[in-house]
């Protein structure tokens, strides 16, 4: 976990691709500004997809023009590696360009740092109260920011400027939406994540399942069958008794990788998240009976030698070194693990066939796995600017070229140069759909059925060009994109797809910074349960689960419980 | 001016002028972060505006279940790891001290000091290995002299002692430098009457060369009582795990947990101020001991 998770963030975030860079404007010495002028009423009204929300007001502004220009401060982070053309640079570029020209708005940076140093320097720009007009935070920082009043209230602005567009992807999932809203104001916009990449799938050696001669798993007991198989019936055929069934780390659940969430899942038990219960009270899913049940299955694995006798020790680096010495056959892990750390396991093994499967359940009802509503970046406008609508009409104008009708003339003007010069780096803020990878498994399966990429694009080219290198040259280090994105049905991202449509999500329901007792008793509880869980996996009574949920409750858990309930019923 | 230069003090004063002043930014103006830990701290109220809660932080830190434990292994693994820190330097010095071939003894003081130069987080990855009972090559040794494995790592019983000896093997090679450039002040004309007085080897350390470091040997032991709440962060985050918490967890880790989770900053400052405190105290009386012992001062 902590060696590793800087690699995984990494590639997580590679692999979702949306980076969302952001720029904020300085209150400082412009306070004559030209702010107050009026926004053009040459309204374009061209909006040919129109199609969205019914319910949407008219939107008929939303592409309006500031005349004369407003100049607007911001700040951002920026990617480092960034090769500017002649002439370029982050003050002067096509999207600066084009928001004078198109939206009359002139954007200064105050600053500009190294997207890994962005949030230490708006934290200092936040201690100081020397905000710029538009920024991007965290969520703690948001409500933070939200609670002292420092922020504007974008509802009005939304609901008079939002395109129909922008509407489908802050809309698409309503738990999402609300994360960007304070005490029922709209008060930041920000690129919502997809609900379902975040559940497990089963990675499991499709080598080594042949070799055993099983069949991919339609319930938990298959699951424990091949766990068993995979120790005891030497699955690599080396004629050692030197595997393990299934694959954990000492942090049990969470990482997306070698993560017992998915095994969990299959019990119907919730690690780490809120859920409402049969009477609808909003419960903590560690302390349910159903968590008792989880562990008791991982005791009699552990006494069969299915899993590790060392796991307690071993971290998701560790494990990943196991893997990808051929020691491990099967985890519970999220779609990007053929990036890391399967990947290396087909480096070293070609012959090593991991392939993703649905999560199962122990009985009739379908496995659900959990979410949680994540926003990645709040956007957010001083409360100090005169123009907050400006946002909406720049996060208009960022999907309309990466994803609107424009798109389809100046997707190489804005988004990805011919030369794959990744532009959308130098945008003020960056946007996309939240089924962008599923569409992505869409169009790049088919392309590489049809080994034609005709048509394709930017991100879903470059897919499917690494995916044919892969079925052509058979070059591991390729093979990830055919694995997660190229295969169709058997695509990594088809089974997230799944998810979604068989309603296999359930969300978390509490979301946002902690409660005041969390802020408390969080780190005593969360170190109590790990200790708990792990020497009850190791063969210490079930009784002792019992015990600890009676100490949870006393410790702070009533009191995390009751602010959890009242949160929710405020929102 | 010129007298001012011409006196030899007025020059070093110009000279010690830059450090006083890096001294005075880097350490004496954070000390006002100290009411950090009075505070219930908001960082967007800041130092100034936040609300005070006198001892509120330390009763909340007191309060906390396991407080006791944590404080008790923290103290049990610092003062194990002085007390090795001294020892086995100092002897390994003596013993080096005796052999003859300077080659030898050069090679086996730089491989001694290797450890020194590696990270903890690179240890730690190697240890888990290395320490494992199934494939780790210490239980394979330990089973080839008939014992049976033992989890190192994963047994609370002896994880304590398991970071005391790999603390010690990482830096005992540092100590062993320090002694030994302490022997090469012992005057050699006492040997040479020793030797004519008939004293063997044995006797000679024990009479010439022990007396000579102790003062060395005293000094260390004293600047290091400071060092009681540090039980050694890196190491031991790196090779704990949940299954050692009841042994292993120590301050500075329940403080990078709880401030990691959940961005506590005035419970923090209130241990960092506490261990500060015992710190200080400490370093005085140590101090007081090593100006009275080894005739050490400062001022």
């Amino acid at each position: 976990m902590r060696k590793s998770g800087g690699q995984k963030l990494l590639f997580a975030s590679l692999c979702l691709c949306l980076i969302i860079t952001v720029a904020a404007c300085s209150s400082g010495d412009n306070s004559a500004k030209e702010s107050d002028s009026a926004i053009s009423s040459e309204s374009k009204a061209s909006n040919a997809e129109g199609t969205a929300q019914a319910s949407a007001p008219s939107n008929a502004d939303a592409d309006s023009k500031y005349d004369p220009p407003v100049e607007i401060t911001a700040v951002r982070g920026i990617n480092g590696n960034y090769k500017f053309n002649e002439g370029e640079s982050y003050d002067n570029n096509v999207w600066t360009q084009a928001y004078e020209q198109e939206l009359g708005i002139k954007l200064k940076y105050k600053w500009y740092v190294d997207n890994t140093q962005y949030e230490q320097k708006i934290g200092l720009d936040i201690a100081s109260n020397d905000l710029p007009d538009l920024f991007s935070v965290n969520s703690k920082d948001f409500n933070n920011l939200a609670e002292n009043g420092m922020i504007a209230d974008l509802t009005e602005a939304y609901n008079q400027y939002a395109s129909p567009l922008l509407r489908s992807v802050l809309e698409s999932d309503l738990k999402s939406f609300e994360a960007l809203h304070y005490n029922g104001k709209l008060m930041a916009i920000g690129q919502p994540g997809n609900l379902g990449e975040q559940v497990n799938v089963i990675w499991i050696r499709k080598d080594w399942l042949d070799n055993v001669g099983l069949s991919a798993p339609k319930t938990m007991d298959d699951v424990l069958q091949i766990a068993d198989a995979f120790t005891t019936k030497d699955p690599d055929r080396n004629g050692k008794n030197d595997t393990f069934g299934l694959a954990l780390t000492n942090q049990l659940f969470g990482g997306g990788f070698a993560d017992l969430a998915g095994f969990a899942y299959g019990y119907h038990a919730y690690p780490n998240i809120w859920i409402k219960d049969g009477s609808g009270k909003i419960v903590y899913g560690n302390v349910q009976p159903e968590m008792k049940t989880v562990l008791e299955k991982l005791q009699n694995m552990y006494k069969q030698g299915l899993i590790d006798p060392e796991f307690g020790v071993k971290d998701g680096g560790k494990l990943a070194e196991m893997t990808t010495a051929g020691k491990i056959g099967m985890e519970y892990g999220a779609f990007w693990n053929p990036g890391w750390p399967l990947g290396d396991s087909k480096k070293a093994d070609p012959k090593a066939e991991w392939m993703p499967y649905t999560i199962v359940s122990v009985d009739g009802n379908p496995a659900v796995g959990a979410a949680t509503v994540g926003i990645s970046g709040f956007i957010v406008a001083n409360n100090k600017f005169s123009n907050p609508e400006a946002l909406i009409k720049l996060a208009n104008f960022t999907l309309e070229k990466g994803y609107g009708k424009s798109a389809e003339t100046e997707f190489s003007k804005f988004m990805m140069s011919e030369d794959g010069k990744q532009l959308f780096d130098l945008a003020f803020m960056t946007m996309a759909p939240t089924s962008k990878n599923i569409d992505i498994m869409h169009k790049v399966s088919e392309a590489v059925a049809k080994k034609d990429g005709a048509g394709l694009r930017g991100e879903e080219k470059s897919t499917f060009e690494s995916a044919m290198r892969w079925l052509e040259h058979k070059d591991p280090a390729n093979w990830v994109h055919y694995n997660v994105f190229g295969s169709g049905d058997q695509s990594a991202m088809a089974l997230i797809e799944g998810y979604s449509k068989n309603n296999q999500i359930k969300v978390n329901e509490f979301y946002g910074s902690p409660t005041p007792t969390m802020v408390d008793k969080q780190a005593t509880l969360a170190k109590l349960e790990s200790e708990v869980f792990t020497k009850i996996i190791m063969g210490g009574s079930l009784n002792e689960f019992d015990d600890f949920v009676n100490q949870w409750h006393k410790l702070g858990g009533d009191e995390m419980t009751n602010e959890v309930n009242e949160l929710s019923q405020r929102n | 001016m010129g007298d001012f230069f011409q006196n030899r003090n007025g020059a070093l004063h110009v000279m010690i002028f830059p450090a006083v002043v890096l001294l005075f930014v880097f350490s004496y103006v954070p000390l006002f972060g100290l009411t950090i830990a009075f505070q219930k701290y908001n960082i967007f109220k800041g130092i100034f505006d936040s609300a005070w809660i006198g001892f509120g932080n330390f009763r909340f830190v007191l309060s906390l279940p396991d407080i006791y434990q944590v404080l008790w292994n923290t103290f049990y693994i610092a003062i194990m790891k002085i007390a090795a820190g001294l020892i086995v330097p100092v002897a390994f010095a003596l013993l080096l001290n005796e052999v003859r071939s300077v080659l030898f003894k050069k090679t086996v003081q730089t491989i001694v000091y290797f450890p020194y130069f590696l990270s903890w987080v690179l240890l730690g990855g190697i240890l888990i290995d290395i320490l494992s009972p199934s494939t780790g090559i210490v239980n394979d040794i330990m089973a080839g002299l008939g014992f049976k494995p033992v989890f190192f790592l994963g047994d609370a019983s002896v994880f304590p002692y398991v970071l005391v000896a790999t603390d010690t093997w990482k830096s005992f090679g540092f100590g062993t430098i320090v002694y030994l450039a302490a022997l090469t002040n012992i005057d050699q004309s006492q040997y040479e009457a020793s030797i004519i007085d008939g004293a063997s080897r044995w006797k000679q350390a024990l009479y010439i060369t022990l007396p000579g470091i102790l003062p060395t040997v005293i000094l260390m032991a004293t600047l290091s009582l400071g060092g009681i709440l540090n039980a050694g962060f890196d190491q031991i985050f790196n090779l704990y795990s949940p299954i050692v918490y009841r042994t292993g967890d120590i301050i500075d880790t329940m403080v990078y947990r709880m401030g990691l989770v959940d961005r506590q900053y005035g419970p923090a400052a209130a241990i960092g101020f506490f261990k500060s405190v015992v710190s200080f105290v400490l370093i005085v009386i140590s101090y007081k001991l090593a100006g009275k012992f080894a005739n050490y001062r400062i001022f």
